[in-house]
């Protein structure tokens, strides 16, 4: 008996979804790692209150970075059973982990190209669901970072 | 004030990340979603095939007066009904519903029970059948259909069915349905030959109370093992017969072991309004 | 471990400054619980059965970001906040980031 056709798809989209997903993480992983140690001196502080020097010393703008991804249709198979079953879905919390470091990062280049001495203050991340039918599981989800950015005076860039 | 850190901290890898299997997880979820979901259905099958036939026969009559169907032939009907009231007047006691039937305009040779007691022949079946026991055979099977009820209770089995599916994914979905769907589709099916069987029991019955033999009871059974081997070349024509009556052959066994040792008894042509309607060249 | 959304700490300062950390989960609720959410749905009032899912969430969650702090070897959390966010239905993210201090008892 030859196998019903919806499985053939069904079983060759989780197939391309495992072997692309999983190539995909790694290599975001890998680039987030490379580029958190490049930016490891620019901080990025939940602080609300400014050092005193800084109220004299610096300039100050909104920086934000963002981002939207979406699992692969392997990770959305689990999450949907997984969904059944009840429990923690880690296929979305790998998810989460990489689009939120990105947002940050993002939100970092935007406050590097400040100059040098740069610190973004008050830093808040933001989470929605951007597209996707309800039943049908994640589509993609945004994550986005903002904060304030306090660079020196001197800095002429804009 | 503090003096700000020196830089970012270099968390750890896998806290908000931890490590997954992803393939075990994805089998193991399937196994899980995939026992739970066969074992609820072969409950709701169960409870349904159980409660179906106690649906009293009024309300399902009530329900389905009149078939969307046209009928083409108004005498054939009537000979067909006669045939249906005589093979259900020599049992005793005669079957408690009554039953219509009706030719219906269909290459296809098939025959369906449906709800409200009603019985459709095509006319294709016409064909493969050569005397009038070959067709009681088939008519007393779609009686014995409807004497067990047997419709009501796989449209009910279907009901519960769809709504545990619609609980369950929550509407619409080709993945789940496509994974899991295919065990539902499976237990629907090993019930129905239970059905097929005992249809088959009660038509032979039915046979032997009305021409004192079974002769012929094989007819269309043996036209529709011919046909299967050129079921490639006639898919089309074939295939629909084949998915809804399965085992021809078993049954064709059970049936012959019935048929007597001894030489042939005598078989009545088809009735003349039926005849009319034959086509001999197809054979 | 100290939590709070304050960034000043009765009593205490702050030695070192360890930066930003944080702690997320994504968790559902079987469908038995999500059934019963749907019909409690219709009469209106609390849904205790998503209530525990957020609570084991933010749980789940804070535990994360205090072992993010202890890797950096802070003994407190200042500025802590919560986000929550729907990623599908009836699977809901529960983020917590703060700031990982290292505080100390202020010499009187």
């Amino acid at each position: 008996m030859m196998l019903p056709y919806e499985l053939i798809i069904l079983l060759s989209l989780l197939l391309l979804g495992y072997v692309f997903g999983r190539l995909a993480e790694r290599r975001h992983y890998r680039s987030i790692q490379a580029r958190e140690d490049q930016y490891r001196q620019l901080l990025v502080l939940a602080e609300r209150h400014l050092p005193p020097e800084y109220v004299t010393s610096h300039e100050s703008r909104l920086v934000m970075g963002n981002v939207v991804v979406s699992v692969d249709y392997f990770k959305m198979m689990i999450a949907t059973l997984r969904n059944l079953v009840g429990g923690s879905i880690g296929a979305f919390e790998s998810l989460l982990d990489r689009a939120r470091r990105e947002a940050i990062l993002r939100m970092q280049e935007q406050a590097a190209a400040l100059g040098t001495g740069v610190v973004i203050f008050n830093v808040k991340l933001e989470t929605c669901r951007v597209s996707g039918d309800a039943s049908r599981g994640v589509g993609s989800v945004e994550v986005m970072a903002y904060g304030t950015a306090l660079y020196p005076r001197g800095n002429a860039s804009r | 004030m503090t003096p700000l850190p020196d830089g970012n901290p270099r968390v750890p890898e896998h806290i908000n990340n931890p490590p997954q299997n992803a393939l075990l997880e994805f089998g193991s979820l399937v196994a899980m979603v995939g026992l739970v979901m066969a074992a609820l259905t072969l409950l709701l099958v169960l409870l349904a095939g159980f409660l179906a036939p106690h649906i009293p026969f009024r309300w399902e009559a009530a329900a389905v007066s009149d078939l969307p169907v046209s009928a083409p032939w108004p005498q054939a009907d009537a000979a067909l009904n006669q045939l249906a009231d005589d093979l259900m007047a020599s049992m005793d006691p005669p079957p408690a519903i009554p039953v219509q039937v009706r030719l219906i305009d269909m290459q296809i040779p098939n025959a369906f029970a449906t709800l409200g007691g009603h019985v459709l022949i095509t006319r294709g079946l016409l064909d493969s059948v050569t005397s009038e026991n070959g067709l009681a055979m088939v008519l007393a099977h779609e009686i014995g259909h409807i004497q067990h009820r047997d419709p009501i209770a796989v449209l009910s089995r279907s009901a519960v069915i769809g709504l545990l599916w619609a609980a369950v994914t929550g509407g619409e979905n080709f993945a789940m349905q496509t994974l899991f769907g295919q065990s539902g589709g499976l237990t629907a099916l090993r019930f129905n030959r239970d059905m097929e069987r005992r249809a088959d029991q009660y038509a032979l019955d039915m046979l032997a109370a009305h021409y004192g033999h079974v002769q012929g009871a094989d007819e269309f059974f043996l036209a529709m093992v011919a046909h299967q081997n050129l079921a490639h070349q006639d898919a089309g024509r074939w295939q629909a017969l084949f998915q809804s009556h399965p085992l021809t052959r078993e049954r064709i066994k059970a049936l012959q072991q019935a048929l007597p040792a001894q030489g042939e008894a005598e078989r009545r042509p088809l009735p003349p309004a039926l005849q009319k309607l034959t086509r001999p060249e197809d054979h | 471990m100290l939590i709070s959304n304050l960034e000043i700490v009765p009593g205490m300062r702050v030695r070192r400054h360890l930066g930003l950390i944080q702690g997320s989960t994504v968790r559902a609720k079987h469908v038995g619980k999500d059934f019963m959410a749907g019909l409690k749905n219709i009469f209106g009032g609390e849904l205790t059965g998503y209530t525990e899912l957020m609570n084991e969430s933010r749980e789940a969650a804070m535990a994360r970001l205090q072992e993010q702090a202890t890797a950096l070897g802070a003994n407190a959390i200042l500025n802590v906040r919560f986000a929550t966010s729907t990623i599908a239905v009836g699977a809901s993210e529960i983020l917590v980031y703060g700031t990982a201090v290292e505080l100390e008892r202020m010499g009187v």
